[in-house]
């Protein structure tokens, strides 16, 4: 309901007209240098958000438009003439544009975040803001424009302008998914670290290239951010390509006969979510689901399925025979040796009799054990809740010796979360979007 | 490098000997040697950044955007040197001393052209501002011409001295996706000079991240692409595992399909999906018992009916790759035939889907070549005859075309997950030996003599 309010087309008009309105307020009486200059930045920022990716782990990015936003927030003169965009005028021209942007996406049907942009309009500010900041204070003598000491400066403004960027950014996504802070501080650090050098680089030479070259700065400082911007395009339809391939892949157990329809997906959900609520990171999670995705590919090599699939009825030196032979096919791709590792020991319990938890056993294996025969246990009655109490009931007199406490507990608090919000497990996206 | 011919190795030599009279005929012209001592040291960082396999063609040499900021900056015969210290200092990649030599001295000579171009053109861009605009765009472009055009002819003519390909075939393949981005790029190397001198090197320094940034990301992404491969082929070996007559046939109905499609001369994107969806045209038979399968002799009707449904089954497990629509057609419709007795729909002639035709004679070559249960592996030959008999009844002639002179040029390998990008001419003639399992010693596989039609795989 809010999300559907929050999207709808007249909101971006009205952010866009109260942007305008700020942006006519501004600019008038600022003379006709400042007026040009901010169509032009404004023009670039709307381009690059009509043109923004998706990168993996569901990440909407605007590498060009953010750029633009940044160099204008740093500009000092365009040329020859001295051009400075208050920090008031920079946030009209970039709500402005970044708004017109996604109305004309909300009208193709396509929905923008407003988070994201909400939190690239702030961050650009105050690294605006710190930029002015230091200007005043700093001495850069009669020829401030070209002066060298311009550069730390714009330095330390990208660094609060990135820094700003990465803890909404985090918050954001502890927030909705669940991962905690500092798990979600590291994902985001690490999936944005490459493309925001790339991006705060070409934000501060568009500020200081304007000074030496003019207006012919910005096609030439766009050029490479564009290659930059569609090799990570490839990347990331590659990546949700592999994903996607892996999950149609898994149904060939299932197709087969060896296990019942859907298992693969079902454990994968569950052991996503699990692995998230224990605060695995991103990596780890992506093996994790391909490691669930896969888990039972080792059933391939019986000759006969096993009955109803389940290898919970199956001797242990069996099933760890078949979780071997899972992790051989997996190892033979000469790729994910990570996850035929975990394959390999989601049969292993977790402690043997009168010996210590065994340290080496992957947290990944310990949750792939535990989804899978809990949905081997509530494949009788999935609908019934007596079921489901008494499959977490089992998990749990199997704790401390067949499962990890902590794995059992994480997953009896995502089972009834589910529960509670009337979606069954299945319907839990392992990630919000392909990653 | 004792491969090379002799006309190669004296070509090598005289291109050497030019780069070392350049560089020293440069050498006591350099202006600004600190300058020139810092880029080089930035050329030689940035070829040391792992190189990417570049079928992608905006992965950029970074060293040209170095090399060409060397001439403006220090003029003609800093480019000399700053083009080639990456070339020659560039160790990490165990290229042989040959070959570095080599490209020191091409680049070297490239670099000598560019600043004597730029030199001609008057064109000293010391201390650029606006009013230096216009005027500096023509000398950009000139200067990127001639660095570009004097690499070019010089690699070409150690490309047409050692690969077996045409001087022009390569000139046409190399030409347009190389030459355009690198005008664009000649700016960025002004901007970098601009910023060296204005600013000092750290800002031009900057200029190279985004650069690097892309290099990398490609270089994921190609190993990303390399790891999806090998994946899908590891799965589909083990489907494999069910019916052992049918192990590397996939693979080899994917190798098949790429021939042909080269032969047709299709898009590269286009081959590539084919590529997947050979590799994955049987995977719904993982829906039909092994027993039936392996059945020797007359297969009941429900029976048969368990095969025919295998192609709607693949189609099911693989509807949601987004990257395989087009590809999903040739899986659904690989069992058609062209006078419409084929299944799932019956289609006929030409409503049968590009890519199903293409597979149908990849799959029914591999097929009759492969040993099988009831029968043994027929000869290449043969299997050949038997496609041009059924063209037309079964086969779509201009595939059955397609895959016959591609076999007779290329020859038939076990075509691995790793396909080359270009058609090698590297290949065994056409008769070499075959794929099948047929290690028991049987020199020549019999030819079985009752083919009313060719049965494809199933």
């Amino acid at each position: 309901m809010i999300a559907r309010v929050r999207e709808h087309p007249v909101v971006w008009a009205g952010f866009g007209l109260a942007a305008a309105g700020l942006v006519i307020m501004l600019v008038r009486g600022a003379g006709p240098d400042q007026l040009a200059v901010g169509c032009a930045f404004g023009a670039l920022i709307f381009v690059g958000e009509l043109a923004r990716i998706t990168l993996p782990g569901d990440r909407e990015v605007s590498p060009i438009s953010l750029a633009a936003a940044i160099g204008y927030g740093l500009l000092f003169a365009m040329g020859t003439t001295d051009v400075s965009p208050p920090v008031l005028l920079v946030v009209a021209v970039q709500g402005l544009a970044v708004s017109a942007a996604a109305l004309l996406h909300r009208l193709a049907g396509r929905s923008s975040n407003i988070d994201v942009l909400g939190r690239q309009l702030l961050a650009v500010a105050a690294g605006a803001a710190a930029f002015h900041w230091l200007i005043a204070r700093a001495n850069l003598g009669p020829h401030p424009a070209k002066s060298g000491a311009l550069v730390p400066l714009m330095v330390a403004a990208v660094a609060v302008t990135g820094a700003l960027d990465l803890m909404i950014a985090s918050a954001d996504r502890a927030i909705h998914s669940g991962t905690p802070l500092r798990a979600a501080v590291r994902d985001e650090a690490q999936a944005i670290a490459s493309l925001g050098s790339a991006v705060a680089a070409t934000g501060m030479l568009i500020a200081l290239a304007s000074n030496l070259m003019g207006w012919y700065a910005l096609p030439v400082l766009i050029l490479p951010l564009l290659t930059t911007q569609f090799s990570f395009r490839r990347y990331a339809q590659i990546r949700s390509t592999y994903r996607q391939t892996i999950r149609a892949l898994s149904k060939i157990t299932e197709v087969g006969g060896y296990v019942q329809d859907g298992h693969s997906i079902r454990v994968s959900g569950l052991a996503v979510a699990t692995g998230r609520e224990v605060g695995l990171t991103e990596t780890e999670l992506l093996d994790l689901e391909y490691a669930a995705l896969m888990h039972d590919i080792g059933q391939l090599s019986l000759a006969e399925p096993i009955p109803r699939g389940s290898t919970l009825t199956v001797p242990p030196a069996e099933r760890k025979r078949i979780a071997a032979m899972g992790a051989e096919i997996i190892r033979s791709s000469g790729t994910l040796g990570t996850v035929a590792v975990i394959v390999e020991r989601q049969s292993d319990p977790y402690r043997r009799n009168r010996r210590p938890a065994d340290d080496t056993l992957p947290v990944a294996s310990r949750i792939i054990k535990a989804a899978s025969a809990y949905d081997d246990l509530v494949s009788v009655a999935p609908e019934d809740a007596r079921c489901r109490a008494d499959a977490l009931e089992r998990l749990r007199l199997g704790m401390a010796y067949e499962y990890d406490p902590r794995v059992v507990e994480a997953l009896a608090r995502v089972v009834s979360r589910t529960v509670s919000s009337g979606l069954p497990v299945t319907a839990l996206p392992p990630l919000r979007r392909p990653i | 490098m004792t491969a090379l011919s002799r006309a190669a190795r004296t070509y090598v030599c005289a291109v050497v000997a030019a780069g070392l009279v350049v560089g020293g005929f440069a050498l006591p012209r350099v202006h600004g040697a600190w300058t020139l001592l810092g880029l080089c040291a930035v050329a030689v960082a940035c070829s040391s950044l792992s190189d990417v396999d570049s079928d992608v063609s905006l992965a950029v040499s970074l060293g040209f955007v170095v090399a060409i900021a060397a001439v403006f900056v220090t003029g003609a015969s800093g480019g000399v040197f700053a083009a080639a210290a990456g070339a020659l200092l560039y160790t990490s990649g165990g290229q042989p001393l040959v070959k570095r030599a080599f490209n020191a001295a091409q680049y070297a000579i490239s670099g000598g052209a560019a600043g004597l171009v730029y030199v001609w053109l008057d064109g000293p861009v010391k201390h650029l501002d606006q009013s230096d605009f216009p005027r500096v765009i023509p000398v950009v472009v000139a200067v990127v011409v001639a660095y570009s055009l004097v690499n070019h002819l010089l690699v070409l003519g150690i490309v047409c001295l050692t690969q077996p390909w045409s001087g022009r075939a390569m000139w046409k393949k190399a030409i347009p996706w190389t030459s355009s981005p690198y005008f664009a790029y000649g700016f960025l190397s002004l901007l970098m000079a601009a910023l060296w001198e204005n600013f000092g090197p750290a800002t031009a320094i900057l200029l190279l991240i985004p650069l690097v940034v892309t290099r990398t990301t490609f270089a994921n992404f190609i190993d990303q692409r390399r790891a999806y491969d090998a994946t899908v082929a590891a799965l589909i070996q083990a489907v494999e595992t069910k019916d052992h007559y049918t192990r590397g046939h996939s693979e080899r109905v994917a190798g098949g399909s790429v021939l042909i499609a080269r032969q047709l001369g299709l898009r590269d994107d286009k081959v590539q999906a084919l590529r997947y969806a050979g590799m994955l045209h049987d995977v719904g038979k993982m829906g039909v018992p092994t027993r039936v399968l392996q059945k020797q002799g007359r297969l009941t009707v429900p029976e048969a009916d368990a095969v025919r449904s295998h192609p709607a089954r693949g189609l099911e497990m693989l509807g949601d790759i987004e990257f395989l629509q087009e590809a999903l057609s040739g899986i659904y419709h690989h069992h058609e035939r062209m006078d419409g007795k084929g299944y799932p729909l019956g289609l006929k002639g030409m409503a049968i889907p590009e890519f199903a035709r293409v597979i149908m004679v990849a799959d029914a070559f591999d097929s009759m070549t492969s040993n099988r249960s009831y029968r043994p592996a027929m000869s290449i030959e043969s299997a050949m005859d038997e496609l041009v008999a059924c063209a037309g009844v079964q086969f779509d002639p201009a595939m059955v075309e397609a895959m016959t002179n591609a076999l007779r040029t290329y020859g038939w390998q076990v075509q691995g997950a790793d396909q080359p990008r270009l058609p090698l001419p590297a290949a065994p003639p056409a008769s070499a030996d075959l794929t099948s399992p047929s290690s028991d010693g049987v020199p020549a596989p019999r030819k079985v003599s009752a083919y009313s039609s060719v049965e494809t795989e199933s």
